[in-house]
C-alpha cells in the first residue's frame, strides 16, 4: 500500500516536472524583435545578427566621415589609424587589464572592447564583426596590448 | 532512493512558482509526507529546496553560478528546517511556523528570494485576499496547513480548526473595511516596448537594435497627448542621463507638456545609479529616485543609495524592479504604487512570472492600486485587491492608457507590517519548547 502510494506521488511529481518543462521550453530561446530584426545566433563564440558580421573597426568607430581609412590597423602600432578615426584621446594602455572602451590586439587580430557588463562583453572583432561575447572571455584579454579610451 | 524522491518533491513546488494559483496550496504535501518517515529529514528537505529553486531559476540562469547557488542553498536550508520540524511530530504548529519564518527570512535581502507557495496564490485574487489581513506570510501559513492536512490524515481535524479560524478572521477583516476607496484621477500612459532582452544586450554595438529601442519607447512616448503622465520601464533606453539623444528626447517631451516617469541610468554623487527620473510638467528640472538596493553581480555597474523618496502625482510612490519583490520597500504612506521593471532581463522563464506576482501581492498587502511598467510585460494596472484592471499582453509593444485607479483602502498588513512573520517567532518557540501532547502516529501520508 505504501509502495503504491509512493509510486503515485512520484508519478504526480513527474507530471508536474513535465508540465514545468513544457512551459519553460522557450525560456532561453532568442526571439526575433520585429519582422526586420531577426534574432542573433552564436557564430564562433560571438552572439550576433548576420548583418553585424559586416561591421569593421572603421565602420563602428567612424561610420560617416572617415571612409578613406582601412577597416582595421595594418601595423602593430594603431596610433595613426586611431587618429584617422578621430580617436585622438586614445593612448597605449597601462596595466594588464584593458579598460573598456578600448582597442585590443588579441591573438593576432584586433578587437574593440566597447562595453564590459556583468554578463557580457560588447565587442567588434576583426574578421567576425560586432556582437556579444560571454563575460567569461574577459580573462583571455588580460596581458594583451590595448589602447584607450575610445569614444 | 529517498533522496531521489526528495528531488522529485521539488517539481510540484517549481510548477507552482511558475503557474501560480491553487497548486500552491498542495505543492508542499509530497515533501511533508516524505519528511515524516526518513532518517535524515533535514537533508531530504535541503535537497528538495535546492532542486526547487534550481529548477525554477533555470530559465534565467545567465549570470554566473553565484546567484542560483546562493538562492538554492537558502531554499535548501528553509525546506530542510521545515522537514526537520515535520519529523518532530508535534502537530502542525511547529512546521507551519517554521515554514513562515523560513519564508520571511527569504524576503529580507536581495541575495534571498521569496519563491513561495503562499505568494503563488497572489495569481488568483479570490485565493489571495487573506494577504490584506496577514500578508504573504498568512498565505504561506494557509498553504502549509493545507499541505499538512493532506500529508498527515490524523491531524485533519486540528488543521481544519486552524484554517477555519484564520479564514474567518481574515474574512471579518475583509468585511469590515471599505470595498473601495475614492478613485484617483491619474491619466497615465505606460509604454511597453515588447522587446526581448537580446536587443538591449546588443544595442551598444548594433545600431538597428538601438534604433528599434528608441522608436518603441521615445517615439511612442513623444506622441502621447499633452498633460498625461507617461511612464517608461526601468532602463528602457540605456543611455546615461545628462547628454545624448535620450536626454534630448525627454527634454523635448517635457517641453511639450508631458509628465514623465522613466527608468534611467544616472551618474551622480560619484557613481552610476539605476534611477527613476520623475519630471512633472511645470517643474524646470527632473528629480531622481535611486534604486535603494541593487542585485549583486547582475548590477555591479551600479551603486545603491537610500535617499529621499520622490512623490508622484496624486501621492504615488515608485519602486524600481527588485524593490517590488521585498515588502519593506512598499511605502505605506503612498496613495498608489508604481513599479518600473526590466522584466525582459529574465527571458520567458518561471522567475519572471513569480516576480510579477510579487507586485500583485504588494497591492493586496498595502491596499493600494499598483501600476507596473515592464519592458516586455506584464504591464498593468491593479486594484488594491490584486485584480488586473487593464493590461498589455506580454512580449508585445503597446501603450496602456489609464484614466483613473481605485483609491487606497486600509489593510491590517499595510498598517502593522509583517505581523504574522513576527508572531511566528514566539509561536515556533512555544511549539518547540512545549511538551508534546501525544506524539502523532507515523502512519500513512497523503
Amino acid at each position: 500500500m505504501k509502495r503504491a502510494l509512493d509510486i503515485g506521488i512520484m508519478t504526480l511529481c513527474l507530471v508536474c516536472g513535465a508540465i514545468f518543462l513544457l512551459r519553460n521550453a522557450e525560456a532561453k530561446t532568442l526571439f526575433p524583435a520585429s519582422s526586420s530584426l531577426v534574432a542573433p545566433t552564436w557564430t564562433q563564440g560571438l552572439l550576433q545578427r548576420p548583418e553585424m558580421m559586416q561591421t569593421t573597426g572603421a565602420v563602428f568607430l567612424c561610420p560617416v566621415h572617415c571612409k578613406a581609412a582601412t577597416d582595421w590597423p595594418t601595423t602593430s602600432d594603431p596610433a595613426e589609424w586611431l587618429k584617422s578615426m578621430d580617436q585622438d584621446g586614445a593612448k597605449r594602455g597601462a596595466g594588464d587589464r584593458p579598460d573598456a572602451p578600448s582597442l585590443i590586439h588579441h591573438e593576432g587580430r584586433w578587437v574593440i572592447l566597447w562595453g564590459e557588463r556583468s554578463d557580457r562583453l560588447e565587442v567588434v572583432v576583426q574578421g567576425q564583426g560586432a556582437g556579444v561575447w560571454p563575460r567569461s572571455r574577459f580573462d583571455e584579454l588580460y596581458g594583451a596590448a590595448w589602447w584607450g579610451p575610445l569614444k | 532512493m529517498t533522496y531521489l524522491f526528495a528531488a522529485l518533491c521539488a517539481l510540484p513546488l517549481a510548477l507552482s512558482h511558475d503557474l501560480g494559483g491553487p497548486l500552491g496550496l498542495v505543492a508542499l504535501a509530497p515533501i511533508m509526507a516524505l519528511s515524516r518517515r526518513v532518517d535524515n529529514p533535514f537533508a531530504h528537505g535541503f535537497i528538495c529546496g535546492f532542486v526547487e529553486v534550481a529548477a525554477t531559476m533555470w530559465g534565467a540562469s545567465g549570470y554566473t553560478l553565484l546567484i542560483p547557488a546562493t538562492l538554492g542553498i537558502q531554499a535548501g536550508l528553509a525546506r530542510g528546517c521545515l522537514a526537520w520540524a515535520i519529523a518532530k511530530q508535534r502537530g502542525p504548529v511547529l512546521p507551519v511556523s517554521v515554514l513562515v519564518l523560513g519564508q520571511g527570512l527569504r524576503a529580507t535581502s536581495v541575495l534571498t528570494l521569496p519563491l513561495s507557495c503562499g505568494h503563488d496564490l497572489a495569481a488568483v485574487p479570490w485565493l489571495a485576499w487573506p494577504a490584506a489581513f496577514g500578508g504573504g506570510a498568512l498565505l504561506t501559513a494557509l498553504c502549509g496547513l493545507t499541505a499538512y492536512a493532506l500529508s498527515h490524515p490524523e491531524s485533519r481535524r486540528a488543521v481544519a480548526i486552524y484554517l477555519s479560524v484564520l479564514i474567518i478572521v481574515s474574512g471579518l477583516h475583509e468585511a469590515l473595511r471599505p470595498r473601495q476607496g475614492p478613485a484617483i484621477e491619474l491619466r497615465a500612459s505606460i509604454v511597453q516596448g515588447g522587446l526581448p532582452n537580446w536587443v538591449y544586450r546588443q544595442a551598444s554595438v548594433d545600431p538597428k537594435a538601438d534604433a528599434l529601442i528608441r522608436s518603441r519607447y521615445l517615439d511612442v512616448a513623444a506622441n502621447e497627448p499633452l498633460g498625461r503622465l507617461v511612464i517608461l520601464p526601468e532602463t528602457a533606453v540605456r543611455d546615461r542621463w545628462g547628454s545624448g539623444s535620450m536626454t534630448a528626447a525627454f527634454r523635448a517631451m517635457h517641453e511639450r507638456g508631458l509628465n514623465l516617469v522613466a527608468g534611467v541610468n544616472h551618474h551622480f554623487d560619484g557613481a552610476l545609479r539605476n534611477s527613476a527620473m520623475v519630471w512633472l510638467a511645470g517643474v524646470s528640472e527632473p528629480v531622481f529616485q535611486t534604486k535603494q538596493t541593487v542585485v549583486p553581480v547582475v548590477e555591479r555597474d551600479f551603486e545603491a543609495m537610500a535617499d529621499q523618496l520622490v512623490e508622484l502625482p496624486q501621492g504615488g510612490r515608485v519602486q524600481i524592479c527588485i524593490e517590488s519583490v521585498y515588502p519593506r520597500y512598499s511605502d505605506p504612506k503612498a496613495r498608489w504604487l508604481l513599479v518600473l521593471t526590466n522584466d525582459a532581463g529574465v527571458g520567458r522563464s518561471a522567475p519572471r512570472r513569480a516576480f510579477e506576482r510579487e507586485s500583485r501581492l504588494r497591492a493586496i498587502e498595502t491596499g493600494r492600486s499598483l501600476l507596473r511598467a515592464g519592458q516586455d510585460g506584464l504591464s498593468y494596472a491593479l486594484s488594491p485587491h490584486g485584480q488586473i484592471i487593464a493590461a498589455i499582453k506580454p512580449y508585445r509593444a503597446g501603450v496602456l492608457r489609464i484614466e483613473k485607479i481605485p483609491g487606497p483602502i486600509w489593510s491590517l498588513r499595510g498598517a502593522f507590517g509583517d505581523w504574522v512573520f513576527w508572531l511566528c517567532w514566539p509561536i515556533a518557540g512555544w511549539a518547540w519548547f512545549s511538551r508534546s501532547s501525544g506524539r502523532e502516529e507515523t502512519s500513512s501520508a497523503l
